[in-house]
């Protein structure tokens, strides 16, 4: 077996091992993962030592039973990144600029989420259209 | 201007003098000439307006030139009068004074720290007024990185996002800081924590990096909350770790040399 293949299918491993929904589930893959670095002693340590310590805080049988509103991520701060870096323009301004650069997206941020804000409240989705029964709320009651 | 000719009769050179003044015919067009490129006020006052709006110079030019077709502005002029009007609007204020003026004028949170044993600054961090409502609705989930690469001094940039209840990501608060050390996330993460009203309000969620100063001050300064890792970063971790440990055992590189 190439060492790249070997490479894709411990990944793999660690793929499934850490997306599976309950913790019954996650023992069996974490056997499985474990079978498949079995000639790797250094990296199995190294995963193992990982794991003992994030556990709780990657592993979807535990982070699966928070409220997390899908962030499984830190896509979130990532995006938001991006967006404060296209206002900025250059890496080398000062706190003045930045703040001005900033302020300006933040005015914009603010202004689209009160519009959504906005919006559901006075907007009426198709699929309560005909149903007689919610059509009271429309206008009224936030989605 | 002159020119020469050999005349036929005597056969010597002579020179007509055609303008005693310039030595060159006049030109068709006039760009170039400071007095004919300059800014006039009204012109004056658009580059103010369009720079307030943050558009490029040569945007701003282009606007000039849509305005007035025969308009012999360069850009070199537009460059000059956004000078005028940045040195304006700071006045002898320094960066930081400036800064803090209008922190103040706009009615932002912020705090500052300086560094023990002198006056140059050390964290900086601030909120605007509707970011600091919206997360005293919203505080569910934290999730907070740092970036580098934007500004001069070479200062991490802390950020802190949180989610509305229309799904939409919002910025907390900016913190700059001049290392990412435990001592100076605490101080960020307590700033923030600051901008919370009520206790009850704490974040049920926080997620970060793999960051190990950030994951141990969440776990001290917001014992409530669950703090998650993003596990792309942690299979990154790992992916990268396996490549050197499984794909280029030790045995293999020591015997390549």
């Amino acid at each position: 077996m190439k060492p790249r293949d070997v490479v894709k299918k411990i990944m793999r491993a660690w793929k499934a091992m850490v997306e599976q929904p309950t913790q019954e589930l996650y023992a069996n893959a974490l056997v499985e993962f474990q079978d498949e670095c079995s000639d790797f002693p250094l990296f199995l340590n190294y995963a193992m030592t990982t794991l003992k310590e994030v556990k709780e805080k990657i592993v979807r049988a535990w982070t699966n039973h928070v409220m997390h509103l899908g962030c499984k991520t830190t896509n979130r701060v990532e995006s938001a990144h991006a967006l404060v870096k296209k206002y900025l323009d250059n890496s080398v301004g000062d706190l003045g600029t930045s703040w001005e650069k900033i302020h300006d997206m933040l005015v914009l941020q603010l202004i689209a989420i009160q519009t959504t804000f906005g919006q559901s409240v006075t907007v009426f989705e198709h699929r309560f259209k005909d149903v007689t029964f919610y059509f009271g709320l429309g206008g009224h009651v936030s989605r | 201007m002159v020119s020469g000719y050999l005349s036929r009769k005597t056969n010597e050179w002579g020179l007509n003098i055609l303008n005693g003044v310039h030595d060159h015919a006049m030109e068709p067009t006039l760009e170039g000439h400071i007095l004919a490129g300059r800014l006039k006020e009204d012109d004056k006052k658009i580059v103010r307006d369009l720079t307030k709006s943050k558009m490029l110079p040569r945007n701003i030019l282009i606007n000039l030139k849509n305005k007035r077709p025969h308009c012999m502005t360069n850009i070199k002029q537009v460059y000059n009068e956004r000078q005028q009007i940045w040195k304006a609007n700071r006045g002898d204020k320094k960066s930081l004074q400036y800064l803090i003026s209008k922190l103040e004028e706009h009615k932002y949170t912020y705090f500052s720290r300086i560094q023990s044993e002198s006056t140059t600054i050390e964290d900086i961090f601030w909120a605007h007024p509707t970011s600091v409502m919206l997360f005293n609705n919203f505080p569910t989930v934290l999730v907070m990185d740092s970036t580098y690469k934007t500004n001069m001094y070479k200062m991490p940039m802390f950020e802190v996002v949180e989610v509305t209840s229309t799904d939409l990501t919002y910025s907390v608060g900016f913190g700059f800081v001049t290392h990412e050390k435990e001592e100076n996330f605490v101080w960020v993460l307590k700033m923030s924590r600051k901008l919370l009203t009520s206790k009850k309000n704490m974040p049920k969620v926080i997620v970060t990096n793999m960051e190990m100063s950030l994951m141990k001050t969440i776990g001290n300064l917001f014992p409530k909350s669950y703090a998650k890792n993003c596990y792309f970063h942690a299979q990154a971790n790992v992916k990268q770790r396996c490549i050197l440990d499984c794909k280029y055992p030790l045995e293999k590189r020591m015997g390549k040399r």
